[in-house]
């Protein structure tokens, strides 16, 4: 209750209000099932600041992937607020681009032609215009080796490379990111961390990014949502204090495992209750 | 990139692992004739077949034949292609004309080919346009199934990326699911034109006066057998052609397509 009072408090307050990015009051999410509803997320709020490299961390099921989906406009809510630079959620694809964790470059295009997909959506550039963009980004990926490659040629980091150029090809304010390399092996992973660190360092773009994984929320963000599942709820809000510009280095510091831990402590009863099944750690 | 070894090598061994069944077929066709003494009236000697080929050209016609029954498979393959296609894909694009279209399609589609016949013959007379529809009705209604299977198998979650890149609703067919679909529905097409065939030879072996199928009803009438055999190598042969063209214009046409998955 106190968590509720704090929040309603700096809803009073405009210099932040404006700032906002994200803010989220109160979701919840219901699905209706043949065996019964489940409930995804209950009481779900919180506040992104624009700019900010905001993790929502929790184990999997606690419904983070249904909180990016509602930010992209992809779902509803079945009650709450979205608020997106103050306003309610425009279509999908004008404000946010989105990463998602299964690749999902299409394969009937080539690398350049996957991150042209989107331009001719938002501008009034001519082809040549929207090609030579293009390959800007393949260039920032990596990529421009790969430019006329189809997307089954390319192994899964370069795959997820081709949607965070096609995603970012848009100019998106808000960047949102479900667990984009989930699939990936860690060393791959562990590169790839590092690019978006350096990509996202760049601009000042609002990311969103989804993740199970405590170094890699520790690594990349700047605040971090540790949440809790079934329902999915916010269990705590912590500042990241690493310095930028960061590199995987950062993975040596004290602090880090400190917080490592601290984040594993907030989330073992859940993790434990889910391992042993059932929400109360009851069998099912 | 594709299909790994395509090597001359490995094309040549292909070419000779696939004559191996037909060299072995006219080995126990030799051996049924000489050594058990089959009667030309069953089998004919394997020896007769390229005279009687011959003769099927030279004197008997059999191009023009040829050339009527391929404009009949073509013409009901290309009606059922350009008609199933965009219903196909609107079935599987949108749950309610599926709801609307997949009960009577799936009626008619169990209807077995030959039983319009009586009625198309009493409504178009038996020249050529009855037996394009025999073709068009044994086609479209299959395929209209396989094209609404292909288009309903693009995955979801490639719409929801298109979508989240700023693609309006109404782009997603075009830009989305058509893309997607075709390869798998261009393989449809494929087994249709198979199908096309049986149909022709059904619609032919009914009240025909041209064709490859009467000319077999007409060979077995006379009992003409080296010519049936022939007529029926011809048909195995046109159809392969067709088959091999068609796989290769798939490789031309989708080279991103994974072929190992």
């Amino acid at each position: 209750m106190t968590m509720t009072k704090v929040i309603d408090d700096r809803e009073g307050t405009k210099a932040i209000w404006h700032k906002q990015a994200v803010r989220l009051r109160q979701l919840s999410k219901i699905y209706p099932g043949r065996t019964g509803q489940l409930t995804a997320l209950q009481h779900f709020s919180c506040d992104i600041a624009e700019g900010e490299f905001a993790i929502i961390l929790g184990p999997s099921g606690c419904g983070k992937s249904t909180v990016v989906r509602i930010i992209a406009g992809l779902e509803q809510p079945t009650s709450g607020t979205v608020l997106i630079h103050g306003q309610s959620v425009p279509d999908p694809g004008k404000t946010c681009s989105m990463v998602f964790q299964s690749y999902t470059s299409f394969p009937w295009l080539t690398v350049v032609e996957n991150i042209e997909f989107g331009l001719c959506y938002i501008s009034n550039r001519t082809k040549q215009q929207r090609r030579e963009r293009a390959r800007e980004l393949a260039l920032m990926v990596g990529l421009e080796k790969f430019e006329n490659a189809y997307i089954n040629q390319l192994s899964g980091g370069m795959k997820q490379r081709v949607a965070i150029a096609s995603a970012l090809a848009t100019d998106p304010k808000i960047l949102l990111m479900d667990e984009p390399f989930g699939a990936l092996d860690s060393q791959t992973r562990m590169a790839m961390q590092e690019h978006l660190l350096k990509i996202t360092e760049q601009s000042d773009k609002t990311v969103v990014f989804v993740t199970h994984d405590i170094e890699e929320a520790l690594l990349l963000g700047d605040r971090i949502y540790v949440c809790t599942g079934r329902p999915g709820k916010i269990l705590a809000e912590l500042d990241v204090p690493f310095s930028y510009p960061r590199t995987s280095g950062v993975r040596n510091e004290k602090k880090f495992a400190e917080m490592k831990y601290e984040i594993f402590h907030l989330l073992r009863d859940d993790v434990y209750a889910q391992m042993l099944g059932g929400s109360n750690g009851r069998l099912r | 990139m594709g299909a790994f070894g395509e090597g001359p090598r490995h094309i040549s061994r292909r070419i000779l692992f696939g004559l191996l069944p037909f060299a072995s077929g006219a080995i126990v066709w030799v051996v049924l004739v000489r050594v058990f003494g089959v009667r030309p009236v069953f089998l004919p000697a394997l020896g007769d077949m390229p005279g009687a080929l011959w003769g099927m050209f030279k004197e008997q016609g059999i191009g023009s034949d040829i050339a009527i029954s391929c404009f009949r498979v073509v013409a009901g393959f290309i009606a059922a292609v350009l008609l199933a296609t965009p219903l196909g894909v609107l079935m599987g694009y949108s749950p309610r004309t599926s709801q609307l279209f997949e009960p009577i399609v799936g009626f008619i589609r169990y209807m077995p080919v030959p039983v319009f016949i009586p009625l198309c013959i009493l409504w178009f007379g038996s020249g050529d346009l009855e037996k394009v529809i025999i073709i068009f009705l044994g086609a479209f209604f299959q395929l209209t199934l396989m094209v609404q299977d292909a288009a309903h198998s693009v995955r979801r979650d490639f719409y929801e990326a298109a979508t989240m890149l700023g693609a309006p609703r109404r782009a997603l067919i075009f830009r989305v699911l058509w893309p997607a679909a075709l390869p798998q529905i261009f393989d449809s097409y494929r087994v249709c034109i198979g199908w096309a065939w049986t149909y022709l030879i059904v619609a032919e072996i009914v009240g025909a006066r041209t064709g490859i199928g009467f000319y077999i009803i007409k060979a077995q009438r006379y009992l003409m057998v080296p010519q049936i055999f022939a007529a029926m190598t011809l048909i195995g042969l046109l159809g392969m052609t067709t088959d091999l063209l068609l796989g290769g214009a798939h490789k031309i046409l989708f080279p991103w397509v994974d072929r190992r998955n």
